[in-house]
């Protein structure tokens, strides 16, 4: 019994030994909520960060000081360094912050366009590396220089990252998380696609830096470095073919002459699927479209069956036309095969798959992708003959 | 004190003389009956019924005739009205039944006393149990005297089969203790154990069941109580019924129940009596804010001190914002504030009932307030205090929430100095100490430690009355069966066709 006693003793006098001596308070940590790389010369990279003031953040107040000022405030705060390689820059970085570096929060990265032209391989391993870099952060790509989308103070929300990481929800542009992007850094296809960011132009009637910066497009990669930046219609491509793409408003003409329709997606299925016969190969997208009627413009009546048969003709048809569009240029033209057609080959025929593996470059261009697209349009909203005219001026056709 | 009564009455009045010598209460009279016959009553004032002792044992000796010469027994059995009529022999026996209130009769020349039992004293009436109340259920709760505590018992459970086997603890307060338990559904090794614990109990004084309590449990060390004790006859009564084992003590309304397991701890009374939708949710909700009360301040200060990620961002934000201003780090502050609420708890109990009320809601609020202005603590700290605060006054037995706020202190060390790994381990631990806890044999965590699959009907919810028709498993054979199957009510099953 003594000695148990003497155990127990000698525990829980060690016990507040570990753990106490190297905790780190929340407010000695500056809470990063994104990061930037940009290109500073051949040999460097500069690192911004965008953290939170968290003084500025109690709104509610203790004591009523401050008063709850959201909106005009400027709650986040940029920093930047260069280094050689990124984990230089923030070591560099540390002793102008007057608190330690804390990734936790930081769901934010960005590359800049120059840094990605010349290959972010090496600069990735540094995130994947790190210890404490959140895996689920989203990586982006911007048009221009990284550090501006982090020196916006948006209206609405806290920090410029909060802005971006909410556009997500949408999912009308790409998501692409770092566990993905180290994925397909070293998959079969050594291609894809990074959402591209822009910043808002800010309106007149408020201060310059005021705005958010949204995502506008894609940037598509091949062999670890960025090739081009296409343009939303055809980063709406890859998402529709990835199947990732929700809630999208199609636009389109349903005659030669007459206006146009919107039709809003209510959901999509599908699926890939790979064939090889001898020496073509097949790639297969079945889909199902479903959709409503958003908006009628063309004067035309839905309710006409055949009316209705022709517009949905016409969804199909819009619908291809994006995927071909798509195709044609990141398929043929960059010959980047976004799409991770390379796993499913490499999943079904696998020994074609070793045997085309260094040739892909060649081979997937000569993918032959046929659409099986089957449309439906489900509704025509609330109402049915077009509701800005009266119904005698209503064409069938 | 063995010494046998004398025959001779002036000896016996004498050696009582010198046993209660200085002791203002005691009465001694001797009186003349039926001419020459000496005899002595002796009672100690204020613990008999003086009215009943000179109408039914004096006056009746004194009018009787003067032959033939009565003895002592034959004056008892035909001219004395009263009902509890006992012998002694040895002056032992004469000062226990003066503590009890009984009268005692001696006779000139006879070695053998009687006692009469006509004890009547000041007491409580009964009254609801401050520390239980219900909304629904009876308001009656046990006072401190046992001859009262056993008659509500009885009234409840009516038969014979309810044992009530009495005697005496404490060599100097000589307090009377019955072992009350049903014949039929009591494990009679369970109820010789409860008798050998009580038996071996050698202490002077034995001021409340809590002495008995802690001199029989079977883990003195362990915060967690293994032994119920409750106010409530309807509570006793339930348990007697599921053939557990209750001791009454004199001079305490507090009636212990063994063996008793941790899930009936956090029970009520009530539950039983509501339908069993409220009775269900209240009790899920009770062992939600169990954890609560144990683990929030600890969960608050390790997520904040090293696992900041977990925080959603924009909470984040708040809390670092409302840290700005405090110099204390979590762990300090969690203490601070968690003592203080303590000190403010155990001060409203002192005081006067008014008072009180007012001391707690006012020390709380106001120097929460003004603490958070002075720039002591943080808001999120005082929320976190005062949802830990009402969550454990959801416990309904209060020993129990005694143990789990203690309890709230080491896992609080725990959070700020190991972070979850702390608190992870420090409930583990805790976990284990509580799966080898015993009660009489009964597993402590039993239905969860001891997988009982009938017992689930009654722990995380409460099955509607008409499900539970069979009785938890204690120990020993038991009787199965306390329900006639068919019991679920609805139109026309009463009928009988």
């Amino acid at each position: 019994m003594r000695r148990l006693m003497t155990c127990f003793l000698g525990v829980i006098l060690v016990l507040p030994l570990g753990g106490c001596w190297d905790r780190t308070e929340l407010n000695d940590l500056v809470l990063i909520t994104a990061m930037s790389f940009d290109k500073e010369s051949d040999k460097e990279v500069r690192v911004t960060v965008q953290f939170i003031l968290p003084k500025s953040m109690s709104g509610g107040g203790s004591a009523g000081l401050g008063g709850g000022q959201t909106g005009t405030n400027k709650n986040t705060l940029t920093r930047s360094e260069k280094g050689i390689d990124i984990a230089d820059a923030l070591f560099k970085l540390q002793p102008k912050l007057s608190r330690k570096q804390f990734w936790g929060q930081c769901k934010v990265i960005i590359f800049g366009e120059e840094l990605a032209r010349s290959g972010i391989r090496h600069h990735f391993d540094f995130l994947v590396r790190h210890p404490l870099i959140r895996e689920r952060a989203y990586i982006y790509v911007s048009r221009g220089l990284g550090k501006d989308a982090l020196e916006v103070f948006p209206n609405m929300e806290e920090s410029s990252a909060r802005v971006l990481l909410k556009q997500n929800q949408y999912k009308l542009g790409l998501m692409v998380t770092m566990e993905q992007v180290s994925q397909e850094l070293k998959g079969d296809s050594q291609a894809f696609a990074l959402p591209a960011i822009a910043i808002l132009p800010p309106y007149s009637a408020s201060e310059p830096l005021h705005t958010v910066p949204y995502i506008q497009g894609a940037a598509i990669f091949k062999n670890g470095a960025m090739i081009s930046l296409i343009s939303d219609k055809l980063a709406r491509g890859i998402l529709w073919i990835n199947n990732e793409l929700r809630n999208y408003t199609e636009t389109f003409k349903v005659t030669d002459s007459g206006g146009v329709i919107s039709l809003q997606s209510i959901s999509t299925r599908l699926s890939l699927k790979p064939k090889i016969k001898g020496d073509q190969w097949f790639m297969t997208i079945k889909a199902r479209s479903e959709g409503s009627i958003v908006q009628d413009s063309s004067s035309l009546n839905p309710l006409n069956a055949k009316t209705l048969a022709r517009m949905n003709d016409a969804f199909e048809k819009s619908i291809k036309d994006r995927v071909q569009l798509t195709l044609a240029k990141v398929q043929h033209d960059m010959k980047a095969d976004v799409f991770q057609f390379a796993t499913l080959y490499h999943r079904k025929y696998p020994k074609q798959w070793a045997q085309s593996k260094d040739k892909w470059d060649e081979q997937f261009p000569k993918v032959k992708v046929k659409i099986e697209l089957d449309t439906h349009i489900l509704r025509t909203g609330v109402i049915n003959f077009p509701g800005g005219m009266p119904k005698e001026e209503t064409r069938d056709e | 004190m063995g010494q046998q009564i004398f025959p001779d009455l002036q000896r016996n009045e004498e050696e009582l003389q010198r046993i209660y010598a200085r002791c203002s209460d005691i009465v001694i009279r001797p009186f003349i009956i039926q001419g020459k016959t000496a005899m002595l009553l002796i009672y100690l004032e204020g613990l008999s019924d003086k009215n009943a002792i000179e109408r039914q044992i004096v006056a009746p000796l004194m009018r009787v005739g003067d032959h033939p010469i009565l003895q002592l027994q034959e004056l008892v059995d035909r001219t004395i009205v009263v009902s509890q009529v006992k012998e002694c022999h040895d002056f032992q026996q004469i000062t226990e039944f003066l503590a009890e209130g009984s009268a005692i009769l001696l006779r000139d020349s006879e070695s053998q006393g009687i006692a009469f039992g006509l004890n009547k004293w000041e007491m409580r009436g009964i009254e609801e149990p401050t520390a239980e109340s219900v909304i629904r259920g009876s308001r009656e709760g046990f006072t401190e005297t046992i001859k009262i505590n056993i008659a509500q018992i009885r009234r409840i459970l009516k038969k014979p089969e309810l044992k009530i086997e009495a005697m005496k603890l404490g060599s100097v307060t000589q307090t009377s203790v019955a072992v009350v338990y049903l014949d039929n559904l009591a494990d009679p090794e369970l109820v010789q154990e409860v008798k050998n614990r009580l038996e071996r109990i050698d202490i002077d004084g034995m001021l409340e069941s809590g002495y008995i309590e802690q001199l029989i449990e079977d883990s003195p060390y362990s915060p967690f109580p293994q032994i119920l004790s409750t106010e409530r006859p309807d509570v006793v009564c339930g348990n007697l019924l599921e053939g557990r084992v209750a001791i009454i003590q004199d001079g305490t309304p507090f009636v212990l129940v063994v063996p008793v397991t941790f899930f009936a701890m956090l029970q009520a009374a009530e539950d039983y009596y509501q339908r069993f939708w409220i009775g269900s949710i209240t009790r899920l909700l009770r062992y939600f804010f169990v954890l609560v009360a144990m683990l929030l301040p600890s969960l608050y200060v390790a997520i904040q001190t090293f696992h900041q990620e977990m925080i959603p961002g924009s909470l984040l934000f708040s809390m670092a914002a409302s840290r700005e201003q405090v110099p204390f780090p979590a762990l300090i502050e969690a203490l601070l504030m968690e003592v203080t609420f303590e000190a403010l708890r155990e001060a409203g109990i002192r005081l006067p009932k008014q008072v009180g009320a007012a001391v707690s809601i006012v020390g709380a609020l106001v120097i929460g307030q003004a603490a958070v202005q002075a720039g002591l603590v943080s808001e999120p700290m005082v929320i976190v205090v005062a949802i830990t605060g009402i969550s454990s006054f959801l416990i309904p037995r209060y020993v129990a929430g005694i143990a789990i706020r203690m309890l709230r202190f080491p896992f609080i060390f725990l959070g700020g100095s190991l972070g979850l790994l702390g608190v992870v381990m420090g409930f583990i631990a805790l976990i284990i100490h509580m799966s080898s806890l015993k009660s009489f044999g009964v597993p402590y965590l039993s239905t969860f430690g001891a997988p009982n699959w009938n017992g689930f009907k009654d722990v995380m919810v409460r099955a509607p009355l008409w499900k539970m028709d069979i009785r938890p498993k204690l120990r020993g054979n038991y009787n199965k069966y306390r329900q006639s199957p068919n019991q679920k009510p609805g139109p026309n099953r009463g009928r009988k066709t």
